[in-house]
């Protein structure tokens, strides 16, 4: 069926400014995988927020089987048949399968929630569409495949004729992301629109029967997926060829900068998520942590960068223990660190540029003039640092929250890099970027890496990790499940064994990652 | 790349944000000013002569004295007013621009007054001849008054370091204990005169007349507006032109990437409740010293929250509370010439103003679909720009 669901002309413009969709055309028909392309920040995901009702379009409209909707609220949404799988779940951890599944729409007996009925409505939808899943689970013991899995019976329960799926496979191993293929496979043959955002074009290809390209708010056009290669969406997505591969020469390690032993930490709730750790970075190389997210590296970069505390094992930067250092004790030792969450750490979005280079540097007497600030060398240096690093702003008094995702990284990156340091800490540095900042970003990695800094990598972009790094360690259960001294014979297939845990490393092996 | 050197403009051209917050404040001011013209009018015996009185009074030239060469005492209401809503604001400024909503100010003026007003009765321990030297009384009562201020705003915020209870619950309840130190101090202690009930013991009046006539003009121009003056400027340059105001603004503006930039996060949020009491504390002394020679404070003086309402008002930077300070206290000073002069409405007029003021100020949705506008419109400019100059290709 033709224009089973049509936005026409949509724009979006957000408060800061930014034109995130301007007079973008999609249309998806009945029963196909549709999917849309774009770099990050090319609005993809203000697209569907608009279609799933969380943001309103300024101008345009949105079409379903012939019928104007104005979608207020995602509850709009859903009564249009809509459902979205975002990239982070909502769901309630303590609760199970089936009391997540139904809520908003739970079944009572008189006045009570009526488990066994809400247990047969999950087992139900479940065994519709082939998915295996034991609705009275607890959400928190379920793997991030599953939960995903859990996500997409939600919206099928109530009732949804088009699933949004943004970015499913990004937290997925291979194996996860080939069963999740196989499913939504199933679901198209069953009448279901499935709009597909990703930018992983190998997927696109395998899953997908169209593909509508977005670029800087635009769309560029509609193919069948069939008439076009990899090649040409990537082109058509990013304008020039991308390559992918950084050059780099190889690695040439010296002492050990960063030193962590026997480390283990337990989190609030007294739950162990590091577990008898060791590895070291040294002076020229970098060394990259992969892992299914949730397996203890958030923890552990949150100690390592100060931001958390440990009791058991030690770490050492520079051959000083760092136990009892502050986060400026840290940065005085030569910490840098690209946060994971550039808005909530990596930034003050209301505050200017300048001031957001300026921050960690403030008290330096290059910056000082008795107990003023010297506003004229700041703003030398960051008129220059803002150059340097390309960032796409009127001037360096704008606000960070004014700047495109890509710009306001490149910010992040820009502070760090330019201060003191002999240790990188360098987490999701490319997450929601473009590709032109990412590779921006990459290259100044392994600058800073020529240049004999030690750098330490985490990453969920398998084929960023793989590229960037010179040695890999593997994180499951808290543990360091794999260590690879040499990652160009790694394959990502076995890669993803034993992000799994389905592959083991000896111990011997594994105490590979700490040189001494 | 500009190789070319650009002019560069008289004013920055203000962006979307900054034009709309001028307009939001000029919206709000029009609707109360449009709130008290009508309640005058309801409430007014006369409501043009009070309408003139209320919008000219301040300016002194309707005073029936000045022709006889009397008084200016018109004018020096709005420059009373105008003292303390300096003080309170820049140590408002300072607290919450670190997200402290550290609301103990009203106590820290108490206790300021109070060691102040000890002070001065102890040096001048003589009732019937002005013994004491003025200059040192007033120096160092303002002196203890910082520290006895400090103290106030420190106690809740080192609650809230120790034990994690909420400064603002904290500092609210000490502002009545210092209420009730103060009038114990009054009541219990020898810092009463014994022979009126609520007055502290005096001190020689040369104090007040130094504060006041510190020019020696017939004008009353007082010393504590120039001492508000200079509190602003330093609040102000603290604030914005060194580095540990650049941290507490770091802080308020985002905690978690002040900790992850190296702030002392703990340190520096003492600090600003530090140093926003000792400002408290020397706003009690001048209030004292400026205008009485004996201590009284048995009530609360409400210009802790004026500071909330300059805070707001100057968007927690202490240079814009001269315009600030100087609208409220012209509306105050206006209501109250009003309100003296033969069937006019009461003062308390004002309040009601301010608080509409304040509420269309905070209210963030007020006002949401202009500011929407305005930025599709800004947006669509600059793309248009951007089009025109070659730098966006439209396929």
């Amino acid at each position: 069926m033709e224009n089973y669901l049509v936005m026409e002309d949509v724009t979006k413009i957000y408060n800061n400014g930014i034109i995130a969709n301007d007079k973008v055309n999609f249309n998806a028909r009945k029963g196909e995988i549709h999917a849309i392309c774009g770099e990050n920040g090319a609005g993809k995901t203000t697209l569907m927020k608009m279609l799933f009702g969380i943001e309103q379009p300024d101008e345009g409209k949105i079409i379903i089987k012939g019928e104007e909707m104005h979608l207020n609220s995602p509850t709009d949404a859903i009564k249009a048949g809509i459902g979205m799988v975002h990239q982070h779940f909502m769901q309630v951890p303590t609760l199970t399968v089936a009391e997540n599944v139904t809520l908003g729409i739970e079944p009572t007996k008189g006045l009570v929630f009526d488990q066994a009925k809400a247990v047969e409505i999950t087992r139900e939808c479940c065994e519709k569409y082939g998915f295996e899943i034991n609705p009275e689970a607890h959400i928190q013991d379920l793997s991030v495949g599953v939960k995903q899995k859990v996500e997409i019976v939600k919206a099928l329960v109530k009732g949804c004729e088009i699933l949004i799926l943004d970015e499913p496979t990004a937290v997925l191993t291979p194996q996860e992301t080939r069963e999740l293929f196989l499913q939504l496979k199933n679901l198209r043959d069953s009448g279901c629109t499935i709009i597909f955002i990703s930018h992983k074009l190998n997927e696109v290809k395998e899953l997908c029967d169209r593909v509508t390209v977005i670029k800087k708010g635009k769309t560029i056009g509609v193919w069948n997926i069939k008439d076009v290669t990899e090649a040409d969406i990537s082109r058509y997505m990013v304008g020039v060829d991308v390559d992918l591969d950084i050059p780099k020469k190889p690695a040439e390690p010296k002492e050990n900068v960063l030193v962590v032993k026997d480390l283990t930490v337990y989190n609030e709730a007294g739950k162990k998520k590091v577990d008898d750790v060791s590895f070291s970075v040294r002076k020229g190389e970098i060394v990259g942590i992969a892992g299914v997210e949730g397996n203890g590296q958030r923890e552990l970069i949150d100690v390592i960068t100060g931001l958390a505390k440990y009791n058991y094992g030690s770490i050492t930067l520079m051959g000083k223990e760092v136990k009892d250092m502050d986060i400026q004790g840290l940065r005085d030792n030569g910490m840098v660190h690209i946060p994971e969450d550039r808005n909530l750490y990596g930034c003050a979005r209301s505050m200017s540029i300048r001031d957001n280079m300026i921050a960690d540097k403030i008290s330096k007497p290059e910056y000082n003039n008795g107990i003023f600030i010297d506003e004229k060398a700041i703003k030398e240096d960051t008129d220059r640092w803002v150059k340097e690093y390309r960032v796409l702003c009127d001037d360096g008094d704008q606000l960070v929250g004014m700047l495109s995702g890509g710009n306001v990284q490149k910010v992040v990156v820009a502070r760090e890099f330019t201060s003191y340091s002999e240790l990188v800490i360098s987490d999701q540095p490319t997450r929601g970027i473009d590709v032109g900042a990412a590779e921006f970003v990459r290259q100044r990695m392994v600058e800073m890496r020529d240049a004999g800094k030690a750098i330490l990598l985490i990453s969920a972009d398998l084929a960023e990790i793989m590229s960037l790094s010179d040695s890999l360690i593997v994180m499951h259960g808290g543990k360091i499940n794999a260590y690879f001294s040499d990652v160009k014979s790694l394959t990502e297939e076995d890669l993803g064994f034993y992000m799994l845990g389905v592959k083991h490393m000896s111990e011997e092996e594994i105490r590979g990652a700490l040189h001494e | 790349m500009s190789e070319k050197k650009e002019k560069k403009p008289l004013f920055k051209k203000l962006d979307v944000e900054a034009r709309f917050g001028l307009m939001r404040m000029a919206v709000a001011i029009a609707i109360g000013l449009g709130l008290a013209i009508v309640l005058i009018v309801i409430g007014a015996k006369d409501p043009a002569e009070s309408l003139k009185y209320f919008f000219l009074g301040p300016l002194q030239i309707l005073n029936p004295n000045v022709a006889k060469g009397l008084s200016f005492n018109y004018f020096d209401y709005w420059i009373q007013n105008i003292i303390p809503l300096l003080f309170t604001g820049s140590a408002v400024c300072i607290m919450f621009s670190a997200n402290k909503f550290n609301l103990g100010l009203e106590g820290a003026i108490m206790c300021g007054g109070l060691a102040c007003g000890w002070v001065c009765c102890l040096l001048d321990g003589d009732i019937e001849a002005a013994t004491a030297n003025p200059v040192l009384c007033a120096v160092c009562g303002l002196l203890v008054s910082v520290i006895a201020g400090a103290i106030m705003t420190t106690i809740p915020a080192l609650l809230e370091k120790k034990w994690g209870a909420s400064i603002m619950v904290s500092s609210l309840m000490l502002n009545y204990i210092s209420l009730y130190i103060s009038r114990y101090c009054l009541f219990s202690t020898p810092l009463r005169d014994t022979r009126t009930s609520k007055y502290s013991w005096q001190w020689t009046e040369n104090v007040v007349l130094t504060f006041r006539k510190f020019l020696g003009t017939q004008f009353t121009l007082r010393l504590g507006l120039f001492i508000g003056i200079i509190v602003v400027l330093v609040s102000w340059a603290f604030l914005f032109k060194t580095r540990w105001g650049f941290k507490i603004r770091q802080l308020g503006k985002n905690p978690s990437f002040a900790k992850y930039a190296g702030v002392g996060v703990v340190s520096v949020g003492v600090l600003v409740q530090v140093i926003g009491g000792m400002i408290g504390g020397l706003c009690g002394a001048t209030v004292i010293l400026g205008n009485y020679n004996y201590y009284y404070g048995v009530e609360l003086t409400g210009y802790g929250w004026d500071g909330v309402t300059m805070a707001i008002f100057a968007g927690n930077n202490p240079i814009k509370l001269f315009l600030a300070a100087a609208f409220i206290a012209y509306i105050r000073a206006g209501a109250l010439i009003m309100s003296t002069q033969p069937g006019g409405p009461i003062n308390e007029l004002t309040k009601i103003v301010e608080g509409v003021i304040i509420l269309f100020l905070l209210a963030e949705q007020f006002l949401a679909r202009t500011h929407r506008k305005m930025i599709v419109e800004e947006a669509k400019r600059k793309q248009a720009l951007r089009l025109a100059a070659g730098e966006e290709v439209t396929e």
